[in-house]
Formats: structure tokens, sequence, C-alpha cells
């Protein structure tokens, strides 16, 4: 028997494991979510993608990342508790997500959808002015719109002034689903803010300082601009747009 | 691609050239770990080419190509035998899709005998013989990659031969 005659192969899988190692490749798992099973793909990184089963994903998602995507048995542990965890909360304190690709402005919206309460809702034009360009009110819907980690990072809850729920990717029931999994009340919604009129502030109705007003006592404006004239001041919390 | 034109691209490139550079590793590394350490032989590899990169990745490129990569990343591979124990946390994912080449190929059997034979070998001994009868790097090779004289290494190895040859073993 020669020693140099031996020539073993490495076992099947290993250049995927080392792909995966170094975040040259995405793995990806289903998981069950709020409004059902979803694929959730991570890198070293953190969360990259996020998607209803009932979305075709792995073709997707090469176009759009350009990397391998790889089926795993299992999330690596701190990113299954994060997910699990934001999963019951609704608040993405507990993971890191993949950012790459977005631009500073698409990751600036998409971390102020994600600082939106669980069960409440913001206006587009609330977003726009959280980061600093109030009159990109079409801009921040595209990039919701383009949202790679939607369900984790709560591009649901944004919706239009006038409380209607505006558009979804995966389909406005859909977002109407998970508002609802987060505690969203449907409520009959009478104008695009409500105040208390013995503290002169006002704020979004699904706020929690607003729910928290006597329904008897609260006062509905159209606008924001009917709510500055009877020098209403903007709640603390919910911060609504009143210029 | 020859090992020079690998170098080359990696310098140019790393994340687009490292999947190319463990596919044209990877029977080696495995292989030779798989003699020196058995069954761990696959997540010596995975953290052999995870040390592999992330150096790369610090590099820059004129270094990247005054490498010479097989020798470079054996001595990643010893050093990562020497301390590697891997955490719940490393516990490696297991893939479930399989790209049809891949599971076309069909690994050969192990001889577990040689493998003991080898193991059974004082480390440096088993390094020489492995390195050179196995997978021929010459001993001024392996003198560099394992950092000792190249006489050591030498006589390491012809130890080591003499020690299988009993065991019905050629060079």
């Amino acid at each position: 028997m020669k020693l140099s005659e031996i020539h073993y192969q490495a076992p099947v899988g290993l250049k995927e494991q080392t792909l995966l190692d170094t975040g040259l490749a995405d793995g990806y798992v289903v998981l069950a979510s709020p409004i059902g099973a979803v694929n959730v793909a991570f890198n070293t990184l953190g969360v990259s993608a996020v998607a209803p089963t009932t979305e075709p994903f792995v073709d997707d998602f090469r176009a759009r990342f350009r990397r391998p995507l790889l089926a795993v048995d299992r999330l690596p542990t701190l990113i299954e508790s994060g997910v699990q965890m934001t999963f019951e909360t609704g608040r993405l304190d507990h993971i890191t997500i993949d950012w790459r690709g977005q631009t500073d402005f698409q990751q600036a919206v998409l971390k102020a959808a994600a600082s939106i309460p669980p069960g409440e809702v913001r206006p587009y034009g609330w977003i726009a002015h959280q980061v600093g360009r109030p009159n990109a009110v079409r801009a921040v819907g595209s990039a919701l719109g383009q949202n790679p980690v939607p369900i984790l990072v709560a591009c649901h809850r944004v919706v239009r002034s006038d409380g209607h729920l505006g558009k979804y990717r995966f389909g406005t029931s859909m977002k109407a689903a998970l508002l609802e999994s987060e505690g969203l009340q449907p409520a009959p919604v009478q104008g695009t803010l409500v105040g208390s009129p013995a503290t002169k502030v006002v704020c979004y109705p699904s706020c929690e300082v607003a729910r928290g007003i006597d329904p008897d006592q609260r006062r509905w404006f159209r606008s924001a601009g009917a709510a500055a004239l009877a020098r209403y001041r903007p709640c603390n919390r919910c911060q609504p747009v009143l210029s | 691609m020859t090992d020079h034109d690998l170098t080359r691209t990696l310098a140019h490139d790393v994340d687009r050239a490292f999947p190319r550079f463990v596919e044209a590793t990877q029977d080696q590394l495995y292989g030779g770990l798989r003699m020196l350490v058995g069954h761990e032989a696959e997540d010596l590899a995975q953290e052999t080419y995870l040390r592999a990169y992330r150096a790369l990745q610090k590099y820059p490129p004129g270094r990247i190509r005054q490498l010479q990569l097989r020798p470079w990343l054996w001595t990643i591979a010893l050093n990562a035998t020497h301390n590697s124990r891997r955490t719940d946390a490393r516990r490696p994912l297991v893939l479930i899709d399989r790209l049809p080449e891949v599971v076309s190929r069909q690994p050969e059997p192990v001889d577990e005998a040689l493998v003991a034979a080898m193991q059974a070998l004082p480390r440096a001994q088993g390094t020489a013989v492995v390195l050179h009868h196995v997978l021929g790097y010459s001993y001024a090779e392996i003198a560099e990659i394992v950092e000792r004289p190249e006489g050591t290494v030498r006589s390491d190895a012809s130890r080591g031969l003499a020690t299988l040859r009993k065991k019905g073993w050629e060079a």
C-alpha cells in the first residue's frame, strides 16, 4: 500500500459550509411567524431576508443579493432566539439586520419604521419627517416596499394619513392581519389626529396616549393644520407632524 | 486554474475568488486532516477556511500575491488543530439541500487502519509523513509550514515512515 496513492475527497457540503461560515453565502430556514410560515435568510452579519412561504424566495433572493442561498436545518442560536423574540414582542431589539444593499436613506426609513411600537401605526409623512426629508413621502413608500426583512422591520405599521392601511408588498389583507395580531383595534377613525381638550395634546389615533383619552372627551381633527390652529401641541410619544 | 492564477484573483477580489480557492484546496486539506485528526477533520477544515478568509480580508493585495497558498493554508490548519474546541454556538448548521454536482460526488472510503496508525505517531512525525509522503510537499516547504528546521522535518518524516512500514505502508 502506497501513501502517495491516497486521495481522499472532501465531504459533500464542506464548501457550502465554508461559504456560510464566511458570510459568502446565506442560509435559510422556514419558521412560524404571526402570519404563518415565513422563509428567513441570514448570514454572518445578521438576518438578510424574510418573506412568507407563499412568495417566491430563493430565486428572488439570488437575483436581488447575488449571493448563494442554502437551505439549512436551523438558524444560528443567537439569530433564532432574536427572531422568535421579535415575532413575540414586535420590537427589533434582539437581532442584527444585514443592511448591505440599502442606501443610507432606505436604512433610515426602515429604522424609523422599526421604531413604531407594535399595535400602533404612523403615516408615511411621519417617516419622511423622522428621516429629515419631509417632502420625500413617495421615496419613503418605495423604500418601505423594498424592505428586505418585512415583519421583523415593521413596514406594515406605516399607513396612509387618512387611516387607510395603504399598500403592502404581500397584500393589504396580510398587512391587516399583522396589525391585528399586534393588537391594533380596527376602531372607527374619525380623523387623522385625536386630542385631549384637557391637556391640549394631540396624537395619532393608535398612539397609546390617544387610546388613554376618555372616548367622550376625544377631539378629532381632520388635518394637522386644524390641530395646530386649535393650538394643540404634538404628543411627545407619537410625535405627530403638525407643520 | 493554476495556483498562480488563483493567487492573482484572490488578490484582486477575495470574496469572488474564495469559493474557487476552497474548491481547489478542499480535498487535499480535508484528506490530510482526516489522517492527522480523524473525525474532527471536517470541523477543522471549516475552521481553517474561516481563519484563512479573515486573514485574506485583512491582507493588502500585494501580500496576497506573494502567498504560497497551499503551504500557507496548512500553516493555518496546523495552528487550528492546536486550539480547536467548538462551543455550542459554533455547532455547525446542517445543509438540507444539495447542489446537484455536489450530490454526484462519491467520497472514497477512508482507510481507518491507516488513520489509526497515523494518529498513533508522534504529532510531528505524523504531520511530516502526511505533508511529504501523502500530499507531496517538499521538506523545505514543510519546514516553512511547521516553522522547524528542514533537517528535523526530514528525520521526523523518515522515523514516521519507518513505523508505518512495519504495518505494511510504503512511501
